[in-house]
């Protein structure tokens, strides 16, 4: 089943203090299966972000269509993690949680397990401003979670850390989503990151941007965590990439 | 550091405050023995004379009448002020047309506004609050429209991806960013309204702590306007160190 289907026919931005008006993306369609890990992949300002803003429902200007499956009595669930984890910094851990939560869900209380699996149960009655950098993008990642999205948008959640926390990181996405039904889309200009993790990869190039490759990545969990082979299907996704831009 | 060093720290602190009143009271009675008592008298005779005055009720009185005027005519400056410069602050086009008007309000001198309120709607308590709320008004609205425009568009943006609700937006994401833009003009707003209440009473009320101010002028009684004045800064003091104090710490408790 089909859990988003995306038809942009062009996304511009009006020209602003004497800047000229710009196409950011034209003729973009991209199809995901429902429960899919796919990384969006696109080196930096070529209009991955305006992309998942418009997925997000966060800005309705532009031409085309975009559905998404999973409108399961009611609004679709969307759970989106930033650039930067965007906490609540005068609400505990626990109060962010709860913010984005239904009321049904408030009701059943924080699912424990969740926080246990990431490592947050301690954590629970900290300030944000308490945390480390690491610790605050497990909340975010928390936060997306605690939705029980139907759709996860990511938009470069684990830049600016270090690689070993971001490392650790990802791991603990790839067991979330393991352990739930989450259609993801994570956007991404680390190739590496992007073979990682992803089930299959977009590569965004171009001016306005279009989709130049899409590619399943079929490694198994072992291959995943060899840096060897995560190196060999880059280079082969980074030199189909350089004969389209 | 630990509660042992807060404590500590405290307890300085109180200290040199007791020490620093002490100095000043001290200060105060060398001046008086030195001049007229009729000039300056000295902290002992006015204590007297604010034990008597509370005894009697009469200073309770129009203390109490003041405050409620300064409570009444500060809420709808903090009110009316907020809403103008939260507007402001949203939108630029709203801004650009009122920003003119803001900076003539700003510089209309206190004394004007009053005289053109009673003079217009007549010597009442109406005229009276609404001329200490429209002075203080402009300034409330520079200041949270500074709040305004500094709200964070990442957190708006995850309000929208999370559909909060208004009333969640408001409360969670809204005022708290907004809090130390409403406790700075709440606290300058305080110092200024009492001020402005004793002109407005002076002027045109037949009660109040400005009312007796100015009749103690006409009587030369230093005394009585020394021991009011005491009592006043003493309560205002109170409200700053009971009420903005705890609760601007109560808010500000997360950036520990």
């Amino acid at each position: 089943m089909t859990a988003l289907d995306i038809a942009i026919a062009r996304k511009g931005y009006p020209g602003r203090d004497g800047a000229p008006p710009r196409t950011v993306l034209r003729d973009l369609a991209l199809s995901v299966e429902e429960g899919a890990f796919v990384c969006v992949l696109g080196p930096s300002g070529c209009g991955k972000t305006t992309l998942l803003n418009l997925i997000g429902g966060l800005d309705p200007d532009f031409e085309g269509q975009i559905h998404s499956a999973g409108h399961h009595g009611g609004a679709r669930r969307v759970g989106y993690v930033f650039q930067e984890p965007v906490l609540l910094p005068w609400r505990t851990v626990g109060e962010n949680l709860r913010l984005v939560m239904t009321p049904a869900r408030i009701a059943a209380g924080i699912d424990l397990s969740l926080l246990d699996a990431m490592g947050l149960s301690d954590y629970r009655d900290a300030f944000p401003k308490s945390l480390s950098l690491g610790m605050s993008r497990r909340v975010a990642l928390a936060r997306a979670f605690v939705v029980e999205p139907h759709l996860l948008l990511m938009d470069e959640p684990f830049v600016s850390i270090d690689e070993g926390t971001a490392e650790g990181l990802r791991q603990l996405l790839l067991r979330t989503w393991r352990a739930t039904s989450t259609t993801v889309l994570f956007v991404t200009h680390d190739s590496r990151e992007a073979v990682e993790l992803a089930q299959r990869i977009v590569v965004l190039a171009g001016n306005p941007a279009r989709i130049v490759l899409d590619r399943k990545i079929e490694l198994s969990a072992a291959q995943r965590a060899d840096p060897r082979e995560i190196d060999a299907v880059r280079r082969q996704i980074l030199s189909t990439n350089k004969d389209h831009s | 550091m630990g509660h042992h060093g807060r404590d500590l720290a405290s307890a300085r602190r109180t200290a040199i405050f007791a020490l620093s009143i002490a100095l000043f009271v001290a200060l105060w009675q060398i001046l008086a023995s030195a001049v007229d008592d009729r000039v300056l008298p000295g902290p002992g005779a006015v204590l007297r004379v604010l034990w008597l005055d509370t005894l009697s009720g009469e200073l309770p009185y129009h203390l109490g009448v003041t405050l409620a005027r300064v409570a009444v005519s500060f809420a709808l400056a903090m009110i009316v002020g907020s809403s103008i410069g939260l507007a402001m602050g949203r939108s630029g086009r709203i801004d650009r047309f009122f920003d003119a008007w803001l900076i003539l309000f700003l510089n209309i001198p206190a004394l004007v506004t009053i005289i053109l309120c009673y003079v217009w709607f007549g010597l009442n308590e109406a005229a009276a609050v609404s001329a200490v709320a429209i002075n203080k008004i402009p300034n409330v609205a520079v200041t949270m429209r500074e709040g305004a425009r500094a709200l964070d568009p990442a957190y708006a943006k995850l309000a929208r991806v999370y559909r909060l609700g208004r009333w969640q937006v408001l409360r969670h994401v809204v005022l708290p960013q907004l809090a130390p833009f409403f406790a700075a003009s709440a606290r300058s707003g305080l110092a200024l309204v009492w001020k402005i209440v004793l002109v407005v009473e002076l002027l045109g009320r037949g009660n109040g702590v400005g009312f007796q101010l100015n009749l103690f002028f006409q009587l030369f009684d230093v005394p009585s306007i020394l021991a009011y004045t005491v009592a006043f800064v003493a309560i205002v003091q109170v409200i700053e160190l009971g009420l903005f104090g705890p609760w601007e710490r109560h808010a500000n408790r997360w950036r520990a």
